[in-house]
């Protein structure tokens, strides 16, 4: 099957491209970095048609990198990756490069275009975002850019869908062409070199490409013993209005070529600065306010997101019931199951159904925020506002961005942290990753903070938040301390032109993403349920309880030997439940509350269903609409988060003496190891020895953390305040000292 | 009240200096110095090639990230990238205004 390889800058468009022609659903957003891996996926002109291709999203770089040379083991994964493409053999090699150039920043994008046509591969230009160029005064000819260039052009708007389908056609028209013809290099039509380099270029390596014979100069000019070419007198001459050698020859010949391609294809020769965006950074990026203003709207979009999602959770779950509960044991009752498979089945299947229906809304609440965050621009803005705060653990400020995509799943934000061109960098922002609160343990807390916190939820899921990001932060200067260490003077981040959010795409996107959340989740969380749901109701001798949470069930005995562990946490003997969630929480933080759901839903028809309990499906369902009636009617309770008192695990009460240890038992589960999936991540990107180091660093953080917290609620709240004043006092005092506070500025001397 | 609020600022985000007061002017790029090669071809690909025209849109807490506007995309950079760039100072254009 042919491939077309899609290439481009970070941010570009490639991958809104890729989901256009392919029909996934790939991550977008308005910042570079989105894609950290290459995916690549099936695209066919039409349904069951025979023309197929192979469409590959690279990550976006900005220049093609040294191939060849010992820079690309310094390069970074995804520039490795690009040229590996360009220089694959036979089975993996590219049929076609897409140049994906983002249109509104046609003459910085286009220089890349120039190393492409260089490099001699098999090219087109697609111009993506053209729907942002609705200024008059900046319009592309792309006829004229075809001609200039020498390779063809399509312009597309991916956000309209306009363009795409030339885009196919011309690719099916290509692709279809004889293998002899596809791979045929385009004309030769980049930038003029100067005689005495032309001539070099044929001397060093003549049967290659441009792009290859320029680089072999570079390597040959860095050489200590640079060959006798570079001492003839033609090339001295030349050179010397370049002091910083050929390479910033090579970059002014390649940026002529393209001022000169811009001049031709558009009207204005200079392109319209974004006056809105600078606007609105004279705010956002201020060097006194940004960082408030970061701070507050981080609390105000996420505190609606939670509740609208805590809502929207309260009015669905009675629905989530009814499906997964009630009618489930319709259906055994039906077939006529044996009583205790009946049990094992409606308990395991149903409730670790409901947990995991339960998420939907949240997660899509949730989703829809971050996925507006990433697509207005305000992403790459907070890297350069935390950047500050980042470089306290030696981290660039874009590090920022994986570990806000940890925030949703620690394993792509892993991925992403992969991406660091430095070794040190790399394993430092990896081994913080475990301590960002994910989606799976953000649904822990809610559950936790909604009951045992209401008027303060929001409040505690801060102190969580804060508490994880302060633990990550430790890490990472205790890393830096035993010397993993970086100097990254060289630290660049392009600003992207604020944009609005596509509120359908926003909508479609977060549906899938919420979707596929869901469905891991559940083919977690059932089996997980059942296997548990049977061991709950086998007792040591190996016979069949018909009561739940019996005390000599298989699961109790084993759970409440480990408890003991526990106990300084505050968990007693009658919560081995907990410990047990704890255990099954390793293999996904999703399980914990299937666990939790199955023991502490202490209402029979929350666990068996109203038709399990002696009623009918239909006065089950009549029950399970009043109940949504009456969320639906409860709005006021959830305007505010943590204003309501409905909880999906009611039973959990019991199971604290305080809310102090509920809270112990949040901080354990926010710092010990996330799951096995995160375990692989890590062991695949900074290896197996770093990936147990994690685990074990994981587990003694979380225990000694909650632990402490258990011991420190419970001191007067005087010794805790002078305790938290004087530690402030401290390090603020140190910090005046250091700087010279009496200097005479800051007296107004 | 003004001099406690300033040193409890600066004890966060570190002090300004005096390139504050250059928000809003431009430069002309004239060379890079005492770049690496890789560096250097990336900051060519971003559009920092000699000649260009390089205006100061901000400099960011303590002195620590500047964003500089380039053709027509902005881009922030750290304080040491500035270093390794030799500017020509040639006027202020607008003031920055919050």
């Amino acid at each position: 099957m042919k491939r077309v390889a899609l290439i481009g800058n970070p941010n570009c468009g490639k991958t809104s491209l890729f989901n256009a022609l392919t029909g996934c659903h790939g991550c977008v957003g308005n910042w570079a970095g989105v894609t950290s891996v290459a995916c690549q996926a099936r695209s066919c002109s039409e349904p069951g048609s025979k023309l197929c291709y192979q469409v590959v999203d690279f990550p976006g770089c900005y220049e093609l990198p040294l191939p060849y040379t010992a820079e690309l083991d310094q390069a970074s994964s995804m520039e490795q990756e690009v040229v590996q493409a360009l220089t694959a053999c036979d089975k993996d090699a590219v049929d076609l490069f897409v140049h994906v150039v983002d249109a509104s920043q046609l003459s910085r994008q286009l220089y890349m275009t120039v190393q492409l046509l260089e490099a001699g591969v098999p090219l087109m230009v697609v111009l993506s975002r053209c729907d942002m160029l609705n200024d008059k005064t900046f319009q592309i000819q792309e006829e004229r850019l075809k001609q200039a260039i020498g390779c063809d052009v399509i312009k597309v708007s991916t956000r309209t869908g306009w363009g795409v389908r030339t885009l196919r056609t011309y690719l099916d028209q290509r692709l279809s062409c004889q293998e002899g013809k596809l791979q045929e290099s385009n004309a030769y039509l980049g930038a003029h070199y100067p005689d005495p380099i032309r001539g070099l270029m044929h001397r060093v390596s003549p049967n290659n490409p441009p792009f290859f014979q320029l680089e072999q100069l570079l390597i040959l000019e860095a050489d200590a013993c640079a060959p006798a070419f570079f001492f003839e007198q033609a090339y001295t001459q030349l050179m010397l209005g370049y002091p910083n050698g050929l390479a910033e020859l090579i970059a002014t010949c390649r940026r002529q070529c393209v001022d000169a391609w811009v001049n031709v294809c558009t009207c204005e020769s200079k392109e319209p600065m974004q006056q809105r965006s600078l606007g609105v950074d004279a705010w956002l990026l201020h060097r006194l306010w940004g960082f408030p203003l970061f701070v507050l709207g981080l609390f105000s979009v996420f505190g609606l997101s939670m509740g609208l999602g805590l809502y929207a959770q309260a009015c669905l779950e009675p629905l989530w019931s009814f499906l997964g509960v009630d009618c489930l044991s319709a259906f055994t009752k039906t077939v006529g199951l044996p009583e205790p498979l009946r049990i094992i089945l409606t308990e395991g299947v149903g409730q670790g159904l409901v947990t995991a229906m339960s998420f939907f809304p949240l997660m899509m609440m949730v989703f829809m925020v971050l996925h507006g965050l990433e697509e207005c621009g305000y992403m790459a803005r907070s890297a350069v506002v935390l950047n500050r705060f980042m470089a306290t653990v030696g981290l660039p400020g874009d590090a920022v961005v994986s570990l806000v995509l940890g925030l949703g799943c620690n394993v792509p934000g892993v991925a992403a942290a992969s991406c660091s061109r430095s070794e040190n960098d790399r394993t430092v922002a990896v081994l913080m990753m475990p301590f960002m609160s994910c989606s799976a343990r953000l649904a822990i807390f809610v559950v936790f903070s909604q009951y045992f916190f209401a008027q303060s939820s929001v409040f505690a899921l801060g102190f969580l938040y804060v508490l994880g990001i302060g633990v990550a932060i430790i890490t990472g200067k205790l890393l830096r301390f035993v010397g993993y260490t970086t100097h990254n003077p060289t630290y660049l981040l392009e600003l992207p032109a604020y944009q609005y959010p596509d509120l359908v795409r926003g909508v479609r996107l977060s549906w899938h993403k919420s979707v596929r959340f869901v469905w891991q989740a559940a083919r977690c969380i059932v089996p997980v349920c059942i296997c548990l749901s049977g061991l709950a109701h086998i007792d040591t001798h190996g016979r069949f309880m018909y009561e739940r949470m019996s005390e000599w069930s298989l699961v109790a005995v084993f759970s409440k030997k480990l408890t003991v562990l526990f106990s300084p946490m505050g968990l007693e003997q009658k919560a081995w439940p907990l410990v047990l969630a704890l255990c099954m929480g390793l293999l996904a933080k999703e399980v914990v509350l299937g666990t939790l759901g199955l023991f502490y839903a202490q209402e029979a028809g929350q666990v068996v269903g109203m038709e399990g309990v002696g009623g009918t499906l239909v006065e089950a369902a009549s029950t399970r609409l009043g109940e949504i009636v009456e969320a639906v009617g409860n709005i006021a309770g959830y305007a505010i988060p943590g204003g309501s008192e409905v909880s999906v695990l009611p039973g959990l009460s019991e199971a604290f003496v305080s809310k102090h240890y509920a809270m112990a038992y949040m901080i354990f589960v926010l710092l010990y190891f996330p799951c096995v999936s995160t375990l692989f991540a890590i062991a695949r990107s900074i290896g197996w020895k770093y990936a147990w180091l994690s685990v074990l660093w994981s587990f003694v953080v979380a225990y000694v953390c909650a632990v402490t917290y258990v011991h420190v609620v419970v001191l007067p709240y005087w010794l805790v305040l002078a305790g938290v004043f004087a530690i402030v006092s401290g390090v603020l005092l140190r910090r005046i000292y250091k700087v010279d506070v009496f200097s005479a500025r800051w007296l107004g001397v | 009240m003004r001099a406690f609020f300033l040193v409890m600022w600066e004890c966060v985000f570190g002090p300004d200096d005096a390139l504050v007061e250059l928000v809003g002017s431009e430069f002309c790029l004239e060379g890079l110095d005492g770049c690496d090669s890789a560096t250097q071809a990336h900051l060519y690909a971003l559009g920092f090639v000699p000649k260009v025209t390089i205006r100061l849109l901000e400099v960011m807490q303590g002195s620590d990230m500047f964003i500089v506007q380039v053709g027509p995309c902005q881009i922030a950079l750290k304080r040491s990238m500035w270093g390794h760039m030799r500017l020509v100072h040639l006027q202020k254009t607008y003031e920055v205004t919050a």
